[in-house]
């Protein structure tokens, strides 16, 4: 098994005499390559955040609803979920195979909860068809298994973003991130419901909306009061932390200000809640780079062999608007959340 | 063997085992629904888009459990295996990244449009977005049958630093292997599809469904048993021809042979002893196990002792037997079922009671072939550059021992769930087909 001491520059590979060297130098010459799938796995994950995030808070929500209010909160995700989902393949599988170095660093310290994070998905992902197509007599019990599952996931993804930050150092951050996912996902699965649900569910969306938040911002605050006691936390963590608040307080504003408005802007806690996901996504990256595995190994110093991220690269550029296009198509045909009828 | 490492093993063959179980169910059923899709629009018959309302459900939750269950390989590599990607990342990480782009994406998005806008979209668009599913998981399955194919017969690269480099991408996607073990592997879907449909159907025959919908499926999926398992005696044979000369030590212990021998038999029956390098209460065929592996009866088939390096042969053997007559049962079911449909233009309970036994007699064999495959690389993870053994984590064996727990608890209780929830939508299907003239119009209208 090889590893590279960190710090040490990559050996330039001799130049094998393929179209490899002709894509080197006619496309891509002036982009760092490291950095640019670094960008693109930053995109990725804002991207699974928002898409995956409404429905795993949906997942959250489902607790506190009757069982009608499920069944509609749920047909406003079916169609969406599973392609929302692969976001997170996506963005973790960058990690993977754009760096590969860091790969066995990273997850090796995150062993438990990533298999904690994929038992989560599993009963989640199962649950959402057992539910309403196996016996009705075990739906109570799908439906608990789909709300632990949501919960799990939310909870095991800040948890494992927190250790991320932190390059793998056990902190009460990493359970405030826990907390705050799940927070941040119930507030945007609110947010989806406001835009897409009617009725008694849209109207419950505003209070849910609002709860998240008010729960979020409270964690915020007890973290910053648990500065004063002691320094368990660095500086960019509290720095982290007081823009997280600052920007929980947009949509919390925004939800208000649509609530009296109605339907016209039933968008706008939505996109608030896009730009707060935008802003952790922006302040994470920030704070890591130039690392990979915080304090310990860097981008350049984890990437693939230059050959392998170029042809990554060109099918990454290729592909992405196509899985775009996909995305836009699906959203265009269930426009409008009422449209979905049910499955079973 | 250390504990962690088979831990990790052990784990990566429980994970592996039950994601592959819906795949190969999907990768069939996709193309039998757009054949649904086609006969509807050819005979204007109604019972195919009731065949295909009810077979999408199916499709559905086995779709979604494929997915979701293959969320834990990428992670376990990085989690369990992390000299897998230290060292053949560059070529492993490009081609899993192809399968996310171009096909997971595909899938995932067209899969909620063809469960959800039946009754919002036009119908030739339905129809498209069913085949683009059904692409998209043919396209994943031959990227990731790609990257294990080149892990077993490795092309197109070279070693720099310790760490493998691509030099051709065409010879890595299309190495030596790729294209029989593509093959081999639709085949074995398209068979596996075919008995669940035949079983399932031949199920709600027993319930009283009377409905043409169910006579068209269970007609269709005994006749496409029938064909793919004749078929992969075909591509079968071809694989393993293939795999002789590309890995003689995987068949050298598939069947069992310790030393070189010409005209090497075909063992039915016989307990392979490792310390004594000789096989117990053998019976077999004479000069057999030389033709399927060389094409001539009295062909020379390289024995164990000639590799210094090789798998265990006794699992191997066991597993190619498992799928080798699971398999043949497979094919002789088919053929007598295809048989009897045809003269008597019908099914009797018995045979029905005979086609849900084989159900789901599809992972059986595709289980132990995949079996063969895995244990029969063994001690290397990618032939000739990296052991299993240098790849695993060094985690300790305690926190292994409890995540498999997990997944195994998981397993245990999601599988039944799954058979369960097929049979129960079976029934409900079958008490509407048997109680109206219209079977399933009213699903109809409502999905």
């Amino acid at each position: 098994m090889r590893q590279r001491a960190p710090g040490t520059a990559r050996p330039n590979p001799p130049l094998s005499a393929n179209i490899d060297n002709q894509l080197r130098t006619t496309m891509f010459s002036d982009i760092s390559l490291p950095e640019a799938f670094a960008f693109l796995t930053a995109l990725s994950l804002l991207i699974y955040m928002v898409l995956d995030g409404f429905d795993l808070g949906i997942g959250i929500l489902s607790a506190f609803v009757h069982e009608k209010e499920r069944d509609a909160m749920i047909l406003t995700i079916a169609p969406f979920w599973d392609a929302n989902e692969t976001w997170l393949i996506l963005a973790a599988g960058l990690v993977l195979v754009a760096f590969p170095q860091a790969q066995g660093i990273i997850f090796g310290a995150l062993y438990l909860p990533t298999a904690i994070l994929l038992v989560g998905i599993l009963f989640r992902g199962a649950a959402f068809d057992f539910r309403a197509k196996g016996s009705p007599k075990l739906k109570r019990l799908w439906d608990m298994a789909f709300f632990g599952g949501s919960l799990t996931v939310a909870a095991a993804q800040g948890y494992m973003l927190g250790l991320f930050a932190t390059g793998f150092e056990q902190s009460p951050f990493v359970y405030l991130a826990a907390f705050l996912a799940v927070a941040a996902y119930g507030m945007i699965g609110a947010a989806w419901l406001i835009l897409r649900a009617g009725g008694s569910v849209r109207r419950k969306a505003f209070r849910f909306g609002f709860y998240s938040m008010a729960a979020g911002l409270a964690a915020i605050l007890i973290d910053i009061a648990a500065q004063h006691g002691n320094m368990a936390f660095t500086p960019t963590e509290v720095a982290l932390g007081a823009a997280g608040g600052l920007a929980l307080i947009l949509p919390i504003a925004l939800h208000g200000f649509c609530a009296k408005r109605g339907n016209r802007f039933a968008w706008v806690p939505f996109a608030g809640c896009v730009v707060l996901f935008a802003a952790v996504v922006s302040g994470l990256a920030v704070h890591c780079y130039p690392y990979v595995v915080y304090g310990r190994m860097t981008i350049r110093e984890a990437a693939a062999d230059e050959a392998s991220l170029q042809f990554m690269f060109a099918g990454a550029l290729a592909a992405l608007p196509l899985i775009i296009l996909y995305h836009v198509a699906a959203h265009v045909i269930f426009r409008g959340g009422r449209r979905i009828p049910s499955g079973e | 063997m250390d504990d962690s490492l088979f831990l990790s093993r052990l784990q990566f063959a429980l994970n592996i085992s039950f994601h592959i179980l819906f795949p190969t169910v999907t990768l069939g059923l996709a193309w039998a629904l757009v054949f649904f899709k086609c006969r509807y629009k050819r005979t204007k018959d109604e019972k195919w888009m009731q065949a295909y309302s009810f077979w999408v459900k199916i499709f559905g939750i086995t779709f979604a459990l494929g997915a979701v269950t293959g969320f834990t390989m990428p992670f376990q590599f990085a989690t369990n295996w992390p000299g897998y990607l230290e060292t053949v990342g560059n070529i492993a990480g490009p081609i899993l990244a192809y399968e996310v782009l171009l096909a997971f994406f595909l899938e995932g998005t067209f899969i909620g449009v063809i469960l959800f806008g039946r009754n919002i979209i036009p119908n030739w668009l339905h129809t498209l977005s069913t085949t683009l599913v059904a692409l998209g998981a043919t396209i994943s399955s031959f990227i990731i049958l790609s990257l294990i194919s080149w892990m077993l017969t490795p092309a197109g690269f070279e070693m720099r630093g310790g760490a493998a480099c691509a030099v051709s991408w065409a010879d890595i996607v299309i190495n030596h292997s790729t294209l029989y073990r593509f093959a081999h592997m639709m085949t074995a879907s398209a068979i596996t599809a075919s008995f669940l449909m035949a079983g399932v159907s031949a199920y709600r025959r027993l319930r009283g469904d009377r409905s043409p919908a169910v006579s068209a499926v269970l007609r269709t999926g005994v006749y496409s048993a029938l064909a793919f398992s004749l078929l992969q005696v075909g591509v079968g044979d071809l694989h393993g021809f293939n795999t002789t000369r590309n890995q003689p030590q995987t068949m050298a212990a598939a069947e069992a042979v310790w030393e070189t021998e010409k005209g090497a038999p075909f063992i039915i029956f016989a307990i392979p002893d490792a310390e004594t390098r000789t096989n117990r209460y053998e019976i077999a065929v004479p000069g057999l196990a030389s033709f399927l592996m060389t094409h001539d009866f009295s062909g020379e088939v390289k024995g164990i002792a000639e590799f210094p390096e090789h798998p265990q042969v006794a699992p191997v053997f066991y597993a190619f037997r498992v799928m080798v007559y699971a398999g043949g049962l497979m094919l002789v079911t088919a053929l007598a079922a295809a048989w009897t449909l045809r003269k008597k233009k019908d099914l009797s309970p018995g045979w029905c009671r005979l086609l849900v036994l084989f159900t789901f007699s599809g992972w059986v064999a595709t289980l132990a072939g995949w079996y063969v495959t895995e244990m029969g690389r063994q001690p290397w993870l990618v032939q000739g550059v990296l052991k299993t053994a240098d790849a695993a984590t060094r985690a300790g064996s305690g926190m292994i021992l409890s995540t498999f727990a997990l997944y195994l608890l998981s397993y245990i209780v999601l599988l039944p769930a799954y058979i369960f929830t097929i049979f129960h939508l079976a029934r409900k299907h079958a008490a509407e087909g048997s109680r109206d003239g219209a079977p399933e119009s009213a699903s109809l209208r409502e999905h």
